[in-house]
């Protein structure tokens, strides 16, 4: 236990020294004052005020309404927005760690390699938590605040967007142990997450009008079911904020099983793997 | 082999070593050893580059796996998390994270070899002091000298009062006066009962403060032994004079060479009466004699006698 908190603290302080937290806690504060000025602009703040119930129209509805559109277009540009600089200021935590001249101290000491990698993983893994719910706790009072609603949508959305990073996380962390380059497994986890992840999101209204073959479509169905499904965990996102009922669950197990079976090949390849 | 398990801080046992990299060829790094270390000494492992001194060390640690062969460090497998709460080590070209302040740094290895609290921060005071480096406890590492992290890099190894300390050229590349520091520390260190193995192709370095050396070459140990008696000549002696006289080389009896000066002569003697006899000739001459002493040879000449013939 001290020594997976000792790694995870290791951590904190090289994402300190890097400026990772600075510059994503620093885009997140020019974001949120963005935020603030926009809602708080006489045209928003009338919209806001003639939305509120009356003795004539004693509805919520259209109040939710509102903060529901607020929150989904701030998702919808943030999320994606977060999830690429995640990835970016996780890449090298592996690849550092790896590094000659350092693996063989932290390999002198009496710590398993899967607790050591573990605890790296984890490190990594809190400090994009910590950003992310720093951000959206922040958008979501400011909502709160000028509405007057409390809803939970949004800190609900938080949930998918989390596994759904872990997902391309676990990615991150098998090719960093693999290549010990963090540039090749940033590049990795785009293709896989992004490029990929969003043709194979759009197979059948893209990809077969293209292809015929029933072999090859079930073959890109298979994995399909096998790579990250960031589109559908944004779906997750989105019925949560809006409050509607959230289509399928699949994804979200998919993505922990998916985190879980990478993060175990991590491990096997860490323990092989010789410095 | 003698049952020496029971007493030696470190044994190995047909310890051996091939890289086979994807490209290239397979490198024999170290061919199978037989190794013995005792408590509380300090052994160093000789050998030029590419010897297979590191390859050593880190098969010991565990950070590469034997091709044959096993080690026990106090009777455990020495790459087992067990033997590693008894091991301390400083890596060669050690690249500590330059964001962590001397303490920080401390602070971090120390939990990650199980200790914590108080007790820790009692430690990493004791161990500041110890290398001296209490002044700079709170400056980040990136501002060390080379010295200073070698210091640092030395305390991070001894944070768990090991038994046993491995030091893979702890000296490269530091100045004299910081070499003596560093020294000074491991006679400290060993006082205290711990075993030091240390690599090094510093060979002047290693002769001061080592008990047992080995000298390795292409993976093979091809001499060991206790440092003063490799580097003894007991049949050698360097007898110190006022003036020859002119007396002719010839005359000497077993003179095998002398000085620029001519007050210095190398003479072989296989018994005290032939050294004598030597003597003897010299006085009858009105030589004076002025010195006798055994001749020692360096490491650096055994080193060289015994790499070059290889
Ligand atoms: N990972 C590796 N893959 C292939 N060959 C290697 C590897 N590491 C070391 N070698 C080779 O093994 C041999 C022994 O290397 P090693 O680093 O153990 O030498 P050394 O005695 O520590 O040398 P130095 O004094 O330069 O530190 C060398 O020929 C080296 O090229
Ligand atoms: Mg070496």
């Amino acid at each position: 236990m001290i020594q997976i908190a000792a790694i995870i603290r290791e951590t904190f302080y090289e994402a300190i020294s890097n400026k990772i937290l600075t510059v994503f806690l620093g885009l997140a504060l020019i974001a949120i004052v963005l935020i603030v000025i926009t809602i708080n602009t006489p045209g928003v703040t009338a919209d806001i005020e003639s939305l509120r119930p009356t003795a004539e129209s004693p509805g919520e509805a259209a109040m939710l309404a509102f903060i529901h559109k607020w929150e989904f277009r701030i998702a919808a540009f943030f999320y994606p927005a977060m999830l690429l600089i995640a990835t970016f200021i996780t890449a090298s935590i592996i690849p550092n760690t790896l590094q000659k001249g350092i693996i063989d101290v932290y390999l002198s000491k009496p710590v398993r390699r899967s607790t050591l990698l573990f605890g790296k993983s984890l490190g990594g893994l809190l400090i994009v938590v910590f950003c992310i719910v720093v951000f959206v706790l922040s958008v979501w009072l400011i909502i709160a605040i000028k509405t007057g609603y409390w809803t939970s949508g949004l800190l609900l959305s938080m949930i998918p967007i989390i596994v759904s990073f872990a997902s391309i996380y676990a990615i991150l962390i098998l090719t960093g142990l693999l290549s010990q380059s963090s540039a090749v497994s940033m590049i990795v986890a785009y293709v896989i997450a992004i490029i990929v992840g969003t043709l194979l999101y759009s197979r059948e209204t893209l990809l077969f009008n293209y292809i015929d073959s029933e072999t090859i479509q079930s073959f890109i169905t298979g994995l399909y079911y096998l790579m990250p499904q960031t589109q559908d965990m944004s779906d997750i996102s989105t019925a949560l904020i809006q409050g509607n009922r959230i289509p399928s669950f699949w994804p979200m197990y998919q993505a922990i099983a998916l985190t879980a079976v990478l993060f175990g090949v991590s491990g096997w390849v860490f323990k092989r793997k010789e410095f | 082999m003698k049952n020496d398990a029971a007493t030696a801080t470190l044994i190995t046992e047909g310890l051996a070593k091939t890289y086979r990299p994807r490209r290239g060829q397979a490198v024999e790094a170290l061919k199978p050893l037989d190794l013995s270390i005792e408590q509380g000494e300090i052994f160093g492992l000789l050998g030029p580059n590419g010897a297979g001194k590191t390859t050593l060390v880190k098969l010991l640690l565990g950070i590469i796996n034997p091709t044959q062969g096993r080690a026990l460090v106090l009777g455990q497998p020495s790459s087992s998390v067990q033997a590693k709460r008894l091991i301390g080590y400083l890596p060669e070209n050690h690249r500590f994270p330059q964001y962590l302040s001397g303490r920080q740094l401390l602070t971090i290895f120390g939990q990650l070899a199980g200790i914590s609290g108080a007790e820790l921060r009692r430690r990493i005071d004791e161990l500041l002091g110890l290398v001296g480096l209490s002044d700079w406890h709170d400056v980040k590492v990136r501002k060390y000298s080379k010295g200073m992290l070698q210091r640092i890099g030395l305390a991070q190894a001894l944070i768990n009062r090991p038994r046993l300390l491995f030091l893979d050229e702890p000296t490269d590349g530091i100045d004299p006066i910081g070499r003596k520091q560093i020294r000074d520390i491991l006679l400290r260190v060993r006082e205290e009962g711990t075993t030091i193995f240390v690599n090094s192709h510093l060979l002047s370095e290693v002769e001061l403060i080592t008990d047992r050396v080995a000298i390795l070459n292409h993976g093979v140990v091809v001499k060991m032994g206790r440092t003063s008696e490799l580097t003894e000549s007991p049949d050698e002696f360097e007898i110190g004079v006022s003036e020859l006289n002119g007396m002719a080389n010839d005359d000497i009896p077993g003179l095998l060479s002398r000085s620029e000066d001519g007050r210095t002569l190398a003479v072989k003697a296989g018994s005290t009466a032939e050294l004598n006899a030597a003597i003897d000739v010299l006085r009858s001459q009105g030589i004076l004699i002025e010195s006798i002493n055994t001749k020692r040879n360096t490491l650096e000449q055994l080193f060289f006698e015994l790499i070059e013939s290889a």
